[in-house]
């Protein structure tokens, strides 16, 4: 039976199947959201934002008048510079292009993925069951349904990666050009590309000078870089290893065990039944001795640069999907003394693979901003004074920025921001006093007009009804109540 | 001839056992656990309407509740052709007289002597904690015992009985979470076994796979929203701070001495030291690996005290059939041997003597702690005469009380998981029962809805009060005549 099974992956239509999968898988995320929840996450508003402030004060001259108090960037984002061109050349609405873009890159990367993993060793069975991974992994359904900054590097990388490869000559050059373009949208993915190209050239293609070319077109790209934005001069490998004292929160979970398994709550995680099965395939390519070399590197670099930055989870997640799908196939085909028992843990496998995505994609679904959030942030927009700052924690910067086109004190964008460690202890040391004179201070340094609390900050910011900040806020006349729902309450600072 | 066989003695055991709970059990209608009530909720639900309580409107006043159902079922599938109190009362204890034939499975596979194996399997059904945990409380122990026993038992024989390991180890996963004390300790057994250098059977090791993986399944699906919000606090189970200082007692020689019996405990660690230092064989290692797992855990404060001791007692309890054969052993080389008969049967009283009396005054104060006729009439009363959505206050073990009997919402029960600022909560009930400002709790009867207070003898005894100290404003507060020790309060104000 499982033999039958196996054999189904081994079909071609079976690779048209998952094609159409992936068309569908990609958009249920937004598909069960609905409209009155607005955008998945914090991002999207972010670069919807910046790209509004593009087509207002031109593509260079950006100026955010409401991102902490209003500051200005010395760079471009070039997420928002891709929506803020389709915006011009065919008037797409934002809001639409940030789901329909990232989605169709995400459907050309996985065609991509499709054609590399095909120009290696792989059987067909095991690149089919690997691409079904892919398809239900937790990270390509991030990718594909949220406005995000990774999916257009990944996806060029992927391009580069795939021309690169490719036996005609003509194609394999033209990665040189987009070699040069990759390090204008990230930094750290250009540095993954260019590390596992050398393993291929390494372990495959060795004295394949092209290799040389690739890094040429990639130091022009930082060099422009360097001239033109002067922040990433000062430090060529701020992206890569930004860190600020304002780490992600967990409660009790390792943050690098958090990022690493969706399961835990990372965004580009792994599934825990994937990764589970993928120390399995590991094992078995060291058991086998096939392309063990090339994957283990990769494997041992990407583990090690995903201990600073998040962009490795999605090459690994490439890889996890491969192995995983290395041991599906080996558990199914080994010879079991019990076969009720390989029918069983086969079945348990697949139904934790499935359980984990549609779990995920349960929680994208559910993802704020909600209907609550959107109506308050209207009310804030449609009765405040349009030069009013409103305070929340820094998670709910962008939505206040976006909906109510006011000014906040933080948001989650820290680089280039002033004196972000600054505030970000004021605010915590706001969040925890009960003294009025210490909070008024606070508010007045930033000069607060109205403070914005929602469920989500209350649980990750207070433990108590009455701690801190919230004590004030219930029994201070220096704050008046202005809006209240089941989600959000709205105060405006009376002194 | 009429010839006593083994299985008689085995029947005797399990019979004697039965009749000793079932002695303590009907000397009350009620029961001694609050989370009993739970239990009957649960499965009052399910025969109404085949699906567990999810959406609690109950419980904190409107909650989330998922969990393991498989018991609830099992209750209500026999609810539907026995009586009640035959079903809460009579069945778990039927459920736990399964345990010495189980218990003499494994231990015959230790030992070649019948009567050393008949002597544990004694042990473990009168040890005082096993008794304690599950009687009179409709514990969901009373059925898990007896089945880890044969998962071990059918473990050790998968080759014969493939199926039936698949069949329990999904109704072991389904019954309770605490069924990764399993998975952890195949993980401990698969580690001693390598670095012993001792041989796992293929089909073993197939079988452990197995289990790892669907444990893996099973609990994520049930506890995956609490492990992300708790992340490896959820082995607290969001439990306050409060609760946990007297959830998990610090060890001390003479509680276990109580809960275990000094004999048992004493030949039970000879017993495990020599099974270790002397056989060696698979079976010790597995049963060691579950008693250094449970062991480790209690150790970490990681599961509750009584269960992990329970747990350690049967493990420990198992492994003395060694100690017990090696003194067998050791006396037919001696010039006692003239009397052994009488020497044994000394021993075998003594031994009994220490276990059965502390078990028998453990009994008696769990049914000594049952809910009072006069509790159950003040339940009664709430249900009656207050409206339908009415938030009544109770201690927090009678919280289940509360939704069960008078149909109520409480304001906190003893489910915590996935209840938001736990700790804020139990500070709140606390405040309303202790409190000497009516504006205080006047204040959190506002906040948490309360229409009804109740103070319940051992209310009064848990707070230490003789009453509540802000009552006495007539114009916030009406006492309800009618009751002695109990007293209920309708907050107007």
């Amino acid at each position: 039976m499982i033999q039958k099974f196996i054999g189904l992956f081994a079909s071609k239509k079976f690779t048209i199947f998952l094609f159409f999968l992936c068309l569908f898988t990609f958009l249920t995320p937004n598909l069960f959201r609905g409209n009155e929840n607005g955008l998945i996450g914090e991002e999207a508003y972010f670069y919807i934002g910046i790209t509004e402030q593009m087509l207002d004060d031109g593509l260079l001259n950006v100026y955010d008048q409401f991102s902490y108090g209003g500051r200005e960037y010395d760079y471009v984002f070039p997420w928002a510079v891709i929506l803020y061109l389709l915006n011009l050349l065919f008037g797409i609405p934002l809001n639409i292009l940030s789901v329909f873009l990232p989605y169709t890159l995400s459907i050309l990367s996985f065609i991509l993925i499709y054609f590399i993993l095909k120009s290696f060793k792989f059987t067909i069975e095991q690149t089919n069951i690997g691409m079904l991974l892919l398809i239900i992994s937790p990270t390509f359904l991030f990718l594909s349904s949220t406005s995000n900054k990774y999916i257009l590097p990944f996806f060029l990388s992927l391009l580069a990666f795939y021309l690169f490869i490719h036996k005609n000559e003509v194609l394999k050059n033209t990665s040189f050009v987009v070699f040069i373009l990759l390090p204008f949208f990230s930094l750290t993915m250009t540095l993954i590309s260019l590390f596992l190209l050398l393993l291929y050239i390494y372990f495959y293609k060795k004295g394949d000078a092209t290799f040389f070319w690739a890094i040429f077109g990639s130091v022009i790209s930082l060099s422009v870089l360097g001239i033109f934005f002067p922040i990433i001069s000062t430090s060529p490998f701020l992206d890569l290893f930004l860190n600020t004292s304002i780490q992600k929160s967990s409660e009790g979970i390792n943050p690098f065990l958090m990022d690493l398994i969706s399961d835990f709550g990372g965004d580009l995680g792994i599934g825990i039944f994937s990764l589970f099965l993928s120390i399995i395939g590991l094992f078995l390519i060291w058991w086998y001795k096939k392309n063990v070399a090339l994957i283990s590197v990769s494997l041992l670099f990407l583990i090690l640069l995903s201990a600073k930055k998040i962009e490795p989870f999605i090459y690994l997640n490439v890889f996890v999907a491969l192995l995983s799908a290395i041991a599906i196939m080996e558990i199914a085909q080994l010879k079991w003394t019990s076969r009720v028992m390989k029918n069983f843990t086969i079945l348990v496998i697949i139904c934790g693979i499935v359980f984990s995505s549609i779990s995920y994609i349960n929680e994208l679904r559910s993802e704020l901003p909600n209907k609550n959030i959107i109506k308050s942030l209207e009310f804030i927009k449609g009765t405040t004074p349009v030069e009013s700052t409103v305070l929340s924690y820094y998670k709910n910067g962008f939505w206040i920025e976006s909906f109510a086109k006011r000014k906040t004190v933080m948001d989650s964008y820290f680089i280039g921001a002033n004196d972000v460690e600054e505030r970000y202890k004021d605010l915590q040391n706001l969040f925890k006093t009960r003294n009025i004179d210490k909070a008024m201070e606070i508010l007045k340094k930033y000069e607060v007009n109205y403070i914005y609390v929602d469920n989500a900050m209350r649980q990750e910011t207070w433990k108590y009804d009455e701690e801190g900040f919230l004590f004030l806020l219930k029994y201070s006349d220096n704050f008046k109540k202005i809006y209240l729902d089941d989600f959000v309450t709205i105060w405006r600072v009376e002194a | 001839m009429f010839k006593i066989k083994t299985w008689h003695i085995l029947v005797l055991i399990s019979l004697l056992g039965f009749a000793f709970r079932l002695y303590f059990v009907l000397q009350t209608n009620n029961f001694s656990d609050d989370s009993a009530y739970f239990t009957i909720r649960q499965t009052e639900h399910i025969k109404e309407s085949f699906l567990p309580i999810t959406e609690d409107e109950l419980s904190y006043g409107g909650r989330t509740f998922l969990y393991p159902p498989l018991f609830f079922y099992l209750l209500a599938f026999f609810n539907l052709f026995l009586p009640k109190l035959f079903v809460y009362k009579v069945l778990p204890i039927i459920f736990i007289s399964f345990l010495p034939f189980i218990l003499y499975k494994i231990i015959k596979l230790l030992v070649d002597s019948e009567k050393v194996a008949l002597t544990s399997t004694a042990f473990g059904t009168f040890m005082p904690i096993v008794i304690g945990e599950t009687l009179n409380k409709i514990s969901v122990y009373s059925i898990l015992l007896p089945l880890i026993l044969l998962f071990i038992y059918l473990l050790l024989r998968i080759e014969e009985h493939q199926q039936s390991f698949i069949l329990l180890s999904f109704i072991l996963l389904l019954l309770h979470p605490i069924a990764i004390l399993i998975a952890l300790s195949l993980i401990v057994f698969v580690i001693i076994s390598y670095t012993e250098e001792k041989n796992i059977t293929k089909v073993q090791k197939e079988g452990i796979l197995f289990f790892i993986l669907l444990t893996l399944l099973i609990e994520f699906i049930f506890f995956k929203k609490a492990f992300l919000d708790l992340g490896l606090d959820i082995i607290w189970q969001n439990t306050p701070a409060f609760v946990l200082e007297n959830f998990f007692k610090e060890f001390t020689i003479a509680q276990h001495i109580y809960l275990l019996g000094i004999f048992p405990l004493i030949f039970g660690i000879w017993g495990t030291i020599i099974g270790f230092k002397k056989e060696g064989t698979e079976q010790v290692f597995l049963i060691g690996s579950f008693l250094i797992t449970t062991f480790t855990l209690l150790f970490l404060k990681m599961i509750p005290y009584s269960i992990g001791v329970m747990f350690l007692g049967l493990f420990v309890g198992i492994l003395s059939s060694f100690s017990f054969e090696s003194a067998s052993n050791y006396l037919e080389r001696t010039k006692l041997l003239h009397h052994k008969s009488k020497l044994v049967f000394l021993f075998i009283l003594i031994l009994f003597a220490s276990m059965l009396i502390p078990a028998f005054y453990n009994a008696r104060e769990i049914i000594s702690n049952a809910l009072s006729n006069e509790d159950i009439e003040a339940f009664q009363w709430i249900k009656q005469k207050t409206s339908n959505n009415s938030v009544v206050l109770t201690s927090l073990n009678e919280g289940h009380m509360l939704t069960a009997i008078a149909k109520r919402k409480n304001m906190m029960d003893t489910n915590f998981l996935y209840i938001p600022h736990i700790n804020q909560r139990m500070t709140d009930l606390n405040t309303m029962y202790t409190t000497e400002f009516e504006s205080k709790a006047l204040e959190l009867f506002k906040k948490y809805n309360i229409k009804y207070i109740l103070v319940t003898k051992e209310t009064k005894n848990f707070y230490n009060i003789q009453k509540l100290r802000y009552v006495d404003d007539k114009e916030c507060f009406r006492g309800i005549p009618g009751f002695d020790d109990t007293e209920i309060y309708w907050v107007i104000c």
